[in-house]
């Protein structure tokens, strides 16, 4: 088994992400960085909270002003 | 006192002549009616009501091959070799009285296929035939819905004069929104949007507020839609298009999914965005506590300094045929220190690093990556293994037998959870460490929602194969699948328990869960499952009530309600939270009463 670099946030490809800014950085803020960074899809789902479809490259520059969570896939939950 | 007589034919049974007769003369159903299970409540009999009946035949594939083209499919389903099952009107049933190759046709007096037991159950009506006991409808309140997929054509999804209840839909799939304008034309065209493959959202959408159709109505029949179908990543995007849409108008959010990926503590991204949407008046959503209670997917417990245990987990097959993969992650109080190792089913070892770093490993079948980081939120250790097979001819021996050696380093607190990611990735094998309680998944953990878990209101139902039963279900008890609290810090969730299995409700049509002959019943287009999935949208209907009565109620007076009027009986046991029902079985008369008005 042979070790290579870490991945940061999963998938090779693009995540969707919620990001919280950090204090003293605003939502427009994240979304202006984001979509700088090349970021998709990216929306103010409420005051502090920024839905966004991106890429590690992107991820790790906007980490910097805020905190990235990585969406998790949820199930239905009945047994059938 | 009036005397009704007809002729009762040799070959029909009582109830198919009696339902006859009374078509001719337009008179509504009987009791003896609504016992066979067609025309319950009341309604008048017409043309268009399918009843479900027996034949007795000479040859059940002949005949149904003979006539085919003439009805819908699964009209006509042969159940062995001289019985058929029918769904036909009652006059193109009573063609078959006179068909010389019929010996006999019983309707099928079983069940009546409606939300009958669940209803009687938390209080909406006295009895399985009786009317709702409640005033409220759901009138002027939205409900939201967050799920597979929704068939628009169904009947529960229209009101009285047809019109479609459903006042805007987020397809996630495709990313693209529709006006209630675009779903009617959708309907009209008999192609409308935000299919439901699946079959979970249908039904979902009909327990919380189904029209009446044939014998169902959901409990809220006159609240609006907002409907999600969900790409199952982006709900907290899906919950936060939904309260902008309702605005100031009260609006209830329906999940009946969830996850085990987080700290289990109401920490969670999604969790806290639910308490902030949820803050404003006039708000709620309700969650499933989730199904996980025997799936063997959490380890827990308390250690000492120097204690050492190896825990053995299995990944699982996917059922959709995809490769097996599974995220385990582990929670610990930042105050002690665990050695953490993952050794692989070939025996390596792989110690998971420390704070703040993550190695990733790459073989020719598998690929792993560690982890271990701090988590602020609540002051704790988060470890994570991520497994993903890479190979599709692993062998079961590459699946079976990895472990997670835990060893207690400096102990303060010295309670450790560890979670997979959700049910079928993978599971622990038995373990004094394995718990049955705190598998409540997230965000059912949150503050800012109602937990939902599940106990049994019937065990037989109609399906397409006949008469289905489950002796192994309980009346009244909790279902056996049901997740159980508390949370990972110790909070009580679930908050209610309501009934979740079984209960009988809308079938969406071409979905994979009409493909499922004990289970669907196409000619009614009716469906029979269980799941916290079907005991949340019963609360998410009653919250709709309460919402109709106190529109400025807010989701903790709500939370608060619920649990004060909660039922309790002698599976539930006395006053006060357990594990397993939260605060007991949900009362509907007695929260509605309690909430007060306005």
């Amino acid at each position: 088994m042979r070790q290579v670099p870490p991945r940061a946030y999963g998938n090779d490809g693009p995540v969707w992400v919620t990001i919280e800014p950090h204090t003293g950085h605003s939502d427009d803020e994240v979304v202006e960085t984001l979509r700088s960074a090349g970021a998709e899809e990216v929306s103010i789902l409420a005051p502090g909270f920024v839905s966004a479809l991106a890429s590690d490259d992107a991820l790790s520059i906007v980490k910097r002003i805020a905190d990235v969570n990585v969406k998790a896939r949820k199930q239905t939950r009945s047994l059938r | 006192m009036r005397q009704t007589t007809f002729q009762v034919s040799e070959k029909a049974s009582i109830s198919l002549s009696s339902l006859v007769e009374r078509q001719t003369r337009n008179i509504r159903s009987s009791l003896t009616a609504r016992a066979a299970g067609f025309a319950a409540g009341g309604a008048p009999i017409t043309q268009e009501q399918n009843v479900a009946a027996l034949l007795e035949v000479a040859d059940a594939r002949q005949l149904v091959e003979e006539s085919a083209g003439a009805y819908g499919e699964n009209a006509l389903l042969p159940l062995a070799d001289n019985f058929v099952s029918a769904h036909l009107p009652p006059s193109e049933l009573a063609k078959f009285i006179d068909h010389p190759a019929v010996e006999r046709i019983q309707t099928k007096k079983l069940k009546l296929p409606t939300l009958d037991h669940a209803t009687v159950d938390v209080g909406l009506r006295a009895s399985t035939a009786g009317n709702r006991v409640v005033n409220e409808t759901g009138e002027n309140v939205l409900i939201g819905i967050v799920d597979s997929g929704f068939d628009l054509t169904h009947p529960m999804f229209a009101d009285a004069h047809g019109g479609l209840r459903v006042e805007r839909l987020l397809d996630q799939t495709t990313r693209r929104e529709f006006t209630d304008v675009q779903l009617q034309q959708g309907v009209a065209g008999g192609n409308p949007p935000g299919r439901d493959g699946q079959g979970h959202g249908t039904h979902v959408a009909s327990i919380a507020g189904g029209s009446a159709f044939g014998g169902f109505e959901g409990v809220a029949p006159r609240a609006r839609f907002l409907l999600v179908k969900t790409d199952f990543l982006n709900t907290d995007a899906a919950v936060s298009w939904i309260f902008n849409h309702a605005g100031n108008r009260p609006c209830v959010v329906n999940m009946s999914l969830g996850h085990h990926f987080g700290a289990h503590d109401g920490t969670d991204a999604e969790e806290r965005l639910h308490a902030l949407l949820t803050a404003a008046p006039g708000r709620a959503i309700v969650v499933a506590a989730g199904n996980e209670r025997t799936d063997s997917i959490h380890a827990g417990g308390r250690f000492h300094v120097g204690q050492t245990e190896e825990i053995v987990f299995d990944l699982l097959r996917p059922r959709d045929g995809g490769l097996p993969s599974a995220v385990v992650t582990l929670w610990y109080d930042q105050r002690d220190a665990f050695d953490l190792t993952l050794l692989t089913p070939s025996g390596q070892q792989i110690a998971l690093p420390a704070l703040g770093r993550a190695n990733h490993f790459q073989s020719a079948t598998v690929d792993i990556q560690v982890a271990r980081k701090r988590y602020p939120l609540s002051a704790s250790i988060q470890g994570q293994i991520e497994i993903s097979i890479s190979n599709p001819a692993a062998r079961p021996i590459d699946l079976r037998g990895w472990k997670i050696r835990i060893a207690a380093r400096t102990i303060v607190v010295g309670r450790l959870d560890a979670w997979v990611n959700n049910s079928g990735f993978a599971e622990f094998r038995s373990h004094p460490l394995i718990e049955m309680a705190r598998t409540v998944g997230l965000p059912a953990t949150g503050r800012g929602s109602i937990a939902v878990a599940s106990h049994v209101s019937k065990n037989e139902w109609q399906a397409d194969a006949g008469m289905e039963t489950d002796i192994r279900a309980v009346i009244g008890r909790s279902s056996v699948f049901s997740s159980l609290g508390p949370t990972r810090d110790g909070r009580q969730k679930p908050n209610i328990s309501a009934p979740g299995q079984y209960l009988t409700a809308a079938l969406a049509d071409s979905s994979e869960l009409a493909t499922l002959d004990d289970r669907a019943l196409t000619g009614s287009r009716l469906l029979t499952i269980e799941g916290t999935s079907m005991a949340t949208p019963v609360v998410t209907g009653i919250v709709a009530l309460m919402l109709q009565r106190k529109s400025t109620a807010t989701l903790t007076q709500i939370a608060d309600v619920l649990q004060r009027t909660a039922r309790h009986d002698a599976h539930t046991g006395p006053v006060g939270w357990n594990p397993t029902y939260g605060f007991g079985k949900i009362d509907i008369a007695a929260a509605l009463q309690a909430i007060g008005g306005s």
